[in-house]
């Protein structure tokens, strides 16, 4: 089971099979997403028409996040056991998560000028979430900086681990701080505060978002397995 | 002093230090890294009149009062009341029993000369149509 | 009781030795980076006159009334310190690298972890420590207060060890950068938003929060304190083994 995740070889396999499903599935999710958006979704009660903007934002912060997670283990595990295959993870995936936050931040932005009457301001989560994008950069930066490769992704993968201490300030910095930003609506488990109705294509969005990202991280995978393999 | 040895050393040692580190931050982050003050709050901490300050409350209700380009609103947290006096425009969502953070001057201990006000919204997405139900029956109550 | 008896024998032949083994070659690396950076002492008055230079550029640019920065003036002395350490990362470990001297430590059995704790700490001392004589000066030009240059002494105090730490890890990341140097210093920086935000949050902060706020301060520079050598270390490492 683990062993299909770390090594190269079964990994291209898989991702080969998965690559059609994933591909269909985001597509499907996507389009009826989209229809139930902006068909049948209700407008909220407070901001009208312009909760729409959440189901691109939401999925897109989800996204983020969890990228720069997956990036974090697979960077602490390929260190620590010396697998390469984590580097090609990181690889593939750091500029996917730079651009998932950038479109959090533009979204946020669109959706906090007509509510919150300001594009921007510097309270703990919008700050925690800029620097995120800023860290994705770097990691990206960092790994061209390097005649040879090998030790780009390294030292890369070290900055990334360095940099997942910001995983949970951005988490967590709505709930500990006062801040202009609104709490999670979808992490209380026992009753979400979002409408059964809204939830639904919020849900369907964060899926296609998901496939999405998937669908590209496994052609780019794959590319780097092939490449790699080539120049061996 | 083998490296194997001093390695475990500084493991304990950092580990100690890493929860320690960790208490200190949590423990002492939770009222102290603030966007804004709530009303209650401003009238707790001295400040000196003239200083930029941010508080955040809900509109009370009735309290909006408009001349020519003037706005003058109560922002309230059900026990204490700050003015506020503001001129220029409002975002859409501002509105009586809404969540707004206002940033200004302080022109005495109760008023707040604001530059910018901003709205902020809770986590609640409740369609149109439920929430006048919900309101017909007096079930639905804004909490803070 | 042999039990002890040999235990007893064991600590005294074994263990103490050691130990005197270990704390002399640690003195002696202590000497040598005191030497050194001593012979270097220009680059720390380079340094120095860097910070100065950029606050009268400050004040120049802003024209010569005083009031009118004087609510920022905190926060520009703190972005030139990080600007001034970020400048001065490049002689952190490349040196040591380059004539080999890492390896030597390494193979007379000092875990790099300890050279970097020890090179953090001479550091500190000497890149650091003349900016508490600098910035009394500077906020006599700058008519500063005396209660706000005693936080800011303090928070520099906190916070410089802080600004040591990340130069000794972007700079060990960097040993074998060739192509792009000033990610070194981006590193620098995007590390220290949080002391930054905090350092200056002391100063401008109410009475009542300055504890609480020089508390998150110090629990940072402990955070820093236990990670660094870990992180340096690694990434001299891959250096030493890609070289």
């Amino acid at each position: 089971m683990f062993k299909t995740f770390f090594n190269p070889g079964s990994f291209e396999k898989l991702a080969s099979k998965l690559n059609l499903p994933i591909l269909i599935l985001s597509c499907v999710s996507m389009i009826t997403g989209l229809i139930i958006i902006f068909y049948f979704s209700p407008d909220d009660y407070q901001q009208g028409s312009t909760v729409k903007i959440m189901y691109i934002h939401v999925p897109a912060a989800y996204i983020s996040l969890m990228t720069f997670a997956i990036m974090a283990i697979y960077s602490i595990i390929s260190l620590a056991f010396k697998m390469p295959f984590g580097f090609i993870i990181n690889k593939a995936l750091a500029p996917i998560g730079a651009v998932f936050t950038l479109i959090c931040i533009v979204s946020g932005s669109l959706w906090g000028k007509p509510m919150w009457g300001t594009w921007w301001v510097w309270d703990a989560r919008l700050t925690s979430v800029f620097i995120l994008f800023i860290t994705y950069i770097l990691v990206i930066l960092i790994r061209q900086s390097f005649t040879n490769i090998e030790i780009g992704e390294k030292i890369s993968a070290v900055f990334v681990i360095l940099g997942s201490i910001n995983l949970p300030i951005i988490k967590f910095s709505v709930d500990w701080w006062n801040t202009l930003h609104q709490p999670a609506s979808i992490s209380k488990l026992s009753s979400p505060s979002i409408d059964i109705t809204m939830l639904i294509p919020l849900l369907i969005m964060t899926v296609a978002f998901m496939s999405i990202t998937l669908n590209i991280a496994l052609i780019s995978i794959r590319y780097e397995i092939i490449n790699r393999k080539r120049q061996i | 002093m083998s490296i194997r040895f001093q390695r475990i050393f500084i493991i304990i040692v950092s580990i100690i230090l890493i929860s320690i580190a960790i208490t200190l931050i949590l423990y002492n982050s939770r009222n102290n890294i603030i966007f804004f003050y709530t009303p209650s709050e401003l009238i707790d901490v001295d400040l000196n009149i003239g200083e930029k300050v941010r508080i955040g409350g809900i509109v009370k209700e009735n309290s909006i009062n408009k001349k020519k380009n003037i706005i003058k609103f109560i922002v309230t947290d059900n026990k204490n009341e700050i003015n506020v006096n503001f001129e220029g425009i409002l975002p859409d969502l501002f509105r009586e029993k809404q969540g707004v953070v206002t940033e200004g001057k302080l022109i005495n201990k109760f008023t707040i000369k604001a530059d910018k006000v901003f709205a902020k919204h809770d986590e609640n997405y409740i369609p149109k149509s439920i929430k006048k139900q919900l309101k017909n029956n007096d079930f639905w109550q804004k909490d803070y | 009781m042999s039990i002890f008896v040999k235990l007893a024998s064991f600590f005294k032949i074994n263990l103490f030795n050691k130990i005197v083994n270990f704390l002399i070659i640690i003195g002696a690396i202590i000497k040598r980076e005191f030497i050194i950076t001593y012979r270097n002492f220009f680059n720390i008055l380079t340094i120095v006159i860097f910070f100065i230079l950029g606050i009268f550029i400050f004040v120049f640019a802003t024209g010569p009334d005083i009031k009118e920065y004087k609510e920022i003036i905190i926060g520009i002395i703190w972005t030139l310190l990080l600007f001034s350490s970020a400048i001065s990362i490049d002689k952190f470990y490349q040196d040591d690298f380059n004539d080999g001297s890492i390896i030597v430590f390494y193979i007379s059995s000092i875990s790099l972890e300890f050279y970097v704790i020890i090179k953090i700490i001479i550091s500190w001392f000497f890149w650091q420590l003349p900016f508490f004589i600098v910035i009394p000066i500077i906020s006599l030009f700058l008519d500063i207060n005396i209660i706000k240059l005693k936080l800011l002494l303090l928070s520099f105090l906190i916070g410089s060890p802080i600004l040591t730490m990340l130069s000794s890890i972007s700079s060990s990341m960097n040993l074998l950068n060739d192509k792009n140097t000033v990610i070194g210093n981006l590193i620098v920086i995007i590390l220290s938003i949080p002391v930054i935000i905090f350092g200056v949050g002391i100063i401008n902060a109410s009475p009542e929060i300055i504890n609480p706020q020089l508390n998150i301060l110090l629990g940072i520079l402990l955070l820093f304190i236990a990670i660094t050598p870990w992180i340096s270390a690694s990434c001299i490492k891959i250096g030493l083994r890609n070289s």
